[in-house]
């Protein structure tokens, strides 16, 4: 479709205005505000989509303020390369005509044959109009429009011939009604089992909870069934105890009742048994006594036979001890008289030694003195030595000290004499002929050498020479030597030179040397001095006396003595031994004396105690006959304690309470046993009278009924969501398909304004705003330029698709308001394009500059107002 | 001469939980109702007595109301009728058997058998073997007496497993039977075993009186057993008397229609069908045609069966291509289709199955 011109009258406060011509490309319709560029909009909008009919305020509102006039539009356009004229007049007397090259419609069928030409679904229902317009609402934007996302303008109609035409394009079946009526169906039952993050809700949920809590209501019912069993296990239990407890208690009183008896029979055999130990305690008593009269009787006889025997024994013994001790008496006479003798003889013995000990002793004094001479004369030619070698040392003044001296002064004179050496100039002259030099007369051949370290001067008889050393310091240098050998001058002394000095240090030193050896040989032997030890030798020889004499060696004295010493010894010993031997038998004699006697007491006091007892014959025949009683009371004692033992003895008592404690432990026990039984019974009959049974199951019908609901609700909510996946999945892929010629039809004009931006789509294809990355930004968040110029590539794009190879106007009504110099640019390229390919592209503008650049083939300058 | 009826496991107080409704309830005291068709048959066949070897309760925490129930359903009986503890009712403390005190309630002819004591009923002697325990490692007629001097009739009583009978089963409560025959029993009478079976000429389990489970072998009779003087080989009959009845064919696998078709006119061909039990174990592959169907079918008969138990778990289906092309499926939902089929999951058949559904719908 292609509008050619248009024109109205009598509309909207416009008397007449026209569009004579619209270009098949670009046409900008430009004005200030309030020229009529939107009641012109408006007017194209009423000529081709309006019934004629009625008077509906938006059509009353066409009429101009105060005009009487009925608002008519006459608009021509073409078809598929056909023109059609189409006339409507509003209000009054309205009517509508359609015309074309021979044929005209009116009034309705104009309006059937219109929509048939602009392919809308109706014309005269204005609530409808979004919804039936078919394409128009897309490619028509108003004032005001622009901003709108063109989603909002793209009805089911166009969705769908939108849809098909691509599908055609990529060769594929367009989602369809069908498709998206299923999806959303399946949606909705999915919904029923899983929330939009994929939990389980709503029927799943529910199943599942019935599930949990039939499993819930089977668990505490057969816990109440198996706490019954339990008790009743118990129950049995606790009878087979208490039977066992009743049996063991009735054998326990048993037992002590027999227990109980032997206690009773020990106890009287044990009456009996102390009645015959007591008669057979004194048997045995008697017997005793018969066996110590008898005993005794025979030991005092005995004992008195041995007295005797003794005493007369101590009678012969006394008698030979006092022989013994006369004998010793006149042994220790003899003896004192040899011990005399013998001190005698020690006596002179010791004065012999003394003897010989006087004259040992001055031998030995003589000895020494001499030795004592020999060492004083030695003494005495020592000190001569000595002194002479301390006046030599003396002598000589080359000690260590002036030695050092002298050789430091000799190394600074060689020293001083090389430095001066150094410096000195040596001159030698030979005589060729005879001449004089320097007063000298030297004959031809003979030589004069000259060393000088001052200026010299030769007088020849041809001249003079003056010889000056080249050193800087000749006079010090010759001062420093004459310094150094006039040091070494003082230091030698009368010395005739340093060789000679240092030999005469040498001898000095020797000198030394002798000289202390003697001196520490002199205080060695006369530590006293030479004079003291001469005067004390003469001390000595006066001291030493005359010449003692000795009638025999020292030896032979000491032996006679150490003899005779020997001799008062064993002569003591003896005597030591003799007075010993008496002493001992006076002792014995008195222990003699003294046995006896206390024999003689014993016997006397024995004596009465043994007439006081039978005779051992009578006593033997008294023993005999007590010990058959003994013998008698014993057996039977046996006998009655073999009965006590065989009644159970000493244990019978402690028998009997062990059962008794053990009787009363059972009963006890029993008792407990009974309590707890009766408890239990009593728990056991409270439970019984339910029907446990049946709740466990019912509890498993439950179970099994809800886990089978679960499986069947888990498999179809399972298999929905496999479908509405698989769904979603063929859907996403077919709409990715599908909006791939939407993407390369739109997007290069996008990527000018936008460049890091591609369209974004709803699962039904729609546009809803611009992926950057991996973010999208809806189309309401856009900017207001933003939207405007996103808005307006869409509907051109979308429209340019649906058209296909016709030709539809887009009509724009101040559509790039909000837009940036830059990106206007981009947008007139836009426009441009989309002319080139089969958009008729109508601008109406207040904004003429704006377009300038637009290179429009047709532009409509608006200047009217409202009137 | 002495004839009685040997039943054994009544379970009486077992719910049949997966009976839901009032089918359950039916269900459940048709358990107490068989017992007076027992009663009936005693009557019929004058017997001598009715012996029950072991778990007449099925539970000894049974509510009041089943023993009531029991009590009210012996009175019934013309004879003496032995009621054995067994290893669901054992002789404990909360015994159930003990609650039912028939001496206190009018019942003399009834005799609860809580010990070992021996029974004399005419030419005959029972006796029991009472379990004291749920489980027990021992032989529980190991304590029957030796025939002696007795020249009567002998009849053991007593619940579990024979040896050779249970073997690869439970341990508890086995029974040595060649011993206990070798100790001149005419006659064993045995509980503990759901389906009737003679395990020797002198031994056998009656089986429950009404089934408890599916895997149960020729439950729902009475044994009526004759024994004309001691040594001679007992004569034993057998009596149905269960109302309910329990089908459980062999798994089948469904291969399209046909199949379909054949399974659901065996279905249909049941009879008394609202006192019968029916467990289906079905695998194959069906299409979605055929697997709605049969799912249509059996829901159906659900409704009128007493209970019907249908595995379907291992039914696949797949569309065939006229379905697919049937579908009309554009654009995505095509694509999605493709993928679920290629997916060859339950999931995916049930996902499958939904979108069929729902494009079916939007259509």
């Amino acid at each position: 479709m292609q509008i050619l011109s248009l024109e109205v009258f009598d509309w909207c406060g416009l008397d007449h205005a026209t569009l004579s011509t619209f270009s098949d490309r670009l046409t900008v319709v430009s004005g200030p505000n309030e020229a009529g560029k939107s009641r012109l909009v408006e007017a194209l909008h009423f000529a081709l989509f309006e019934s004629h009919r009625g008077a509906a305020s938006h059509k009353r509102e066409l009429r101009s303020w105060g005009s009487s006039a009925a608002p008519r539009v006459v608009l021509r356009f073409a078809v598929d390369g056909q023109e059609f004229t189409v006339e409507k007049q509003f209000l009054d007397r309205p009517s509508c005509t359609l015309s074309t090259a021979g044929r005209t419609w009116t009034d309705r069928q104009a309006l059937e044959e219109l929509k048939r030409l602009v392919d809308a679904r109706a014309l005269n229902d204005r609530k409808s109009v979004a919804a039936d317009l078919g394409l128009w609402p897309l490619v028509w934007v108003r004032q005001g429009r622009s901003r709108t996302n063109p989603s909002a303008d793209l009805n089911a109609d166009v969705q769908s011939t939108l849809e098909s035409t691509l599908a055609d394009q990529i060769g594929a079946v367009a989602t369809g009604p069908v498709g998206l009526q299923v999806v959303d169906r399946v949606e909705k039952l999915a919904s029923d089992f899983y929330t939009p993050t994929g939990r389980p809700t709503g029927t799943l949920l529910a199943a599942t909870t019935a599930r949990d809590e039939a499993r819930e209501r089977l668990h505490k019912a057969t816990e109440a069934v198996s706490l019954v069993r339990t008790l009743a296990d118990e129950v049995t239990r606790l009878q087979a105890k208490q039977e066992s407890l009743v049996e063991r208690e009735r054998d326990a009183r048993t037992r002590v009742a027999q227990a109980r008896a032997a206690d009773d029979d020990a106890a009287s055999a044990r009456v009996e048994l102390e009645k015959q130990e007591l008669i057979r305690q004194r048997a045995e008593d008697a017997v005793l006594a018969a066996e110590r009269a008898l005993e005794e009787q025979v030991a005092l006889t005995e004992r008195l036979e041995a007295i005797e025997s003794r005493l007369s024994s101590l009678t012969t013994e006394a008698s030979a001890l006092d022989a013994r001790a006369a004998g010793l008496e006149d042994d220790r006479i003899a003896l004192d008289e040899e011990r005399a003798a013998a001190k005698l003889l020690v006596q002179q013995a010791r004065d012999l030694v003394a003897d010989a000990r006087a004259l040992r002793q001055h031998t030995q004094a003589v000895a020494l003195l001499e030795a004592r001479e020999a060492q004083v004369t030695t003494a005495a030619t020592l000190s001569e030595r000595s002194t002479a070698l301390r006046a030599a040392v003396d002598a000589s003044p080359w000690d260590a000290e002036r030695l050092q001296a002298l050789d430091q002064a000799a190394q600074a004179a060689t020293a001083a004499a090389a430095a001066l050496a150094q410096a000195a100039v040596a001159v030698r002259f030979t005589a060729a002929e005879a001449t004089t030099l320097s007063g000298e007369t030297l004959s031809a051949g003979q030589e004069r050498v000259f060393s000088t370290v001052r200026p010299l001067e030769l007088v020849l008889p041809v001249g003079t020479v003056t010889v000056t050393p080249g050193a800087a310091t000749p006079a010090e240098r010759e001062a420093a030597d004459q310094e150094a050998r006039t040091a070494l001058a003082a230091i030698l002394g009368d010395c005739p030179s340093v060789a000679e000095a240092r030999l005469r240090g040498e001898q000095r030193r020797d000198a030394s040397i002798r000289l202390e050896e003697c001196t520490q040989r002199l205080a060695a032997l006369v530590p006293n001095g030479l004079a003291a030890a001469q005067a004390s030798l003469e001390a000595q020889r006066d001291d030493l006396g005359a010449t003692p004499t000795a009638a025999l060696p020292l030896a032979d004295a000491e032996q006679s003595l150490a003899t005779a010493n020997q001799s008062v010894d064993t002569l003591d010993a003896r005597s030591t031994l003799l007075a010993d031997a008496l002493r001992d038998l006076r002792v014995e004699r008195a222990a003699c004396d003294t046995e006896a006697a206390t024999l003689r007491e014993e016997a006397a006091a024995l004596r009465p105690r043994l007439d006081r007892l039978d005779d051992a014959e009578t006593l033997t025949t008294l023993k005999g006959e007590a010990a058959q009683r003994l013998a008698a009371a014993v057996t039977l004692s046996s006998a009655l304690r073999d009965a006590f033992a065989e009644a159970g003895g000493a244990e019978t008592k402690a028998t009997l309470r062990r059962r008794e404690r053990a009787l009363a432990a059972l009963g006890s026990r029993l008792q407990q046993v009974r309590t707890t039984l009766a408890t239990t019974v009593a728990q056991l009959e409270a439970r019984v009278g339910e029907d446990l049974h049946g709740e466990v199951q019912a509890a498993e019908a439950e179970v099994t009924r809800t886990e089978a609901a679960l499986c069947r609700i888990e498999a179809r909510a399972e298999s929905l969501r496999l479908l509405l996946h698989t769904l979603q999945g063929a859907r996403d892929a077919l709409q990715e398909r599908l909006v791939g010629p939407v993407r390369q039809r739109i997007e290069p004009q996008i990527r000018r304004i936008f460049p890091n931006s591609r369209l974004a789509f709803d699962e039904a294809g729609r546009v809803i705003g611009l992926e950057t990355g991996a973010v999208t930004e809806p189309f309401e968040k856009l900017s207001g330029g933003a939207q405007e110029q996103l808005g307006i590539l869409v509907r051109m794009g979308l429209a340019s698709i649906v058209a296909g190879d016709r030709r539809i106007p887009i009509v724009l009504d101040d559509a790039l308001v909000n837009t940036d110099r830059r990106r206007l640019e981009a947008m007139l390229a836009a426009f441009d394009e989309a002319a080139e390919s089969q958009l008729q592209v109508i601008v109406f503008t207040c904004h003429e500059a704006d377009f300038d650049q637009l290179g429009a083939d047709v532009h409509h300058a608006l200047t009217g107002t409202r009137s | 001469m002495t004839t009685f009826l040997h039943t054994a496991d009544w379970q009486l107080g077992l719910t049949l939980g997966r009976v839901e409704g009032d089918r359950g309830a039916r269900a459940r005291n048709q358990r107490f109702d068989t017992v007076q068709r027992i009663a009936a048959l005693a009557v019929e066949h004058a017997v001598d007595a009715v012996v029950v070897p072991g778990d007449v309760f099925d539970d000894n925490s049974v509510g009041p109301h089943h023993v009531q129930a029991l009590r009210d359903a012996l009175r019934d009986f013309p004879c003496p009728v032995l009621l054995l503890p067994g290893n669901h009712d054992p002789a404990t403390a909360d015994s159930a058997l003990r609650r039912l005190a028939p001496a206190e309630h009018g019942l003399d002819h009834v005799h609860v058998l809580l010990t070992d004591e021996p029974v004399v009923i005419g030419e005959a002697t029972f006796f029991p073997a009472p379990l004291f325990r749920r489980q027990s490692p021992d032989d529980p007629c190991a304590g029957l007496p030796e025939r002696g001097d007795d020249a009567g009739i002998r009849v053991a009583v007593a619940h579990g497993s024979v040896h050779d009978f249970s073997r690869g089963s439970d341990p508890n409560n086995c029974i040595d039977l060649r011993a206990l025959l070798a100790k001149g029993f005419d006659f064993v009478a045995l509980g503990d075993w759901h389906g009737l079976q003679i395990v020797d000429p002198r031994a056998a389990y009656s089986g429950t009186h009404e089934a408890t489970k599916f895997s149960e072998k020729d439950p729902g009779q009475v044994l009526l057993v004759e024994i004309s003087e001691a040594g001679a080989t007992p004569v034993l009959t057998p009596l149905p008397v269960a109302r309910t009845r329990w089908v459980a064919p062999p798994p089948r696998h469904l291969d399209g229609g046909a199949d379909v078709d054949a399974l659901l006119a065996e279905l249909d061909a049941l009879e008394d069908r609202s006192w019968t039990l029916v467990q289906l174990r079905l695998s194959g592959v069906l299409s979605l045609t055929d697997r709605t169907r049969l799912s249509v079918a059996l829901e159906r008969h659900a409704g009128e069966l007493m209970h019907l138990d249908a595995d379907l778990s291992e039914v696949r289906q797949q569309l065939t291509t006229e379905e697919v092309e049937q579908l009309d499926t554009p654009g995505f939902l095509g694509s999605a289709v493709d993928t679920l089929r290629a997916l060859d999951t339950p999931d995916a058949e049930r996902a499958l199955a939904t979108l069929v559904h729902l494009i079916h719908g939007a259509a």
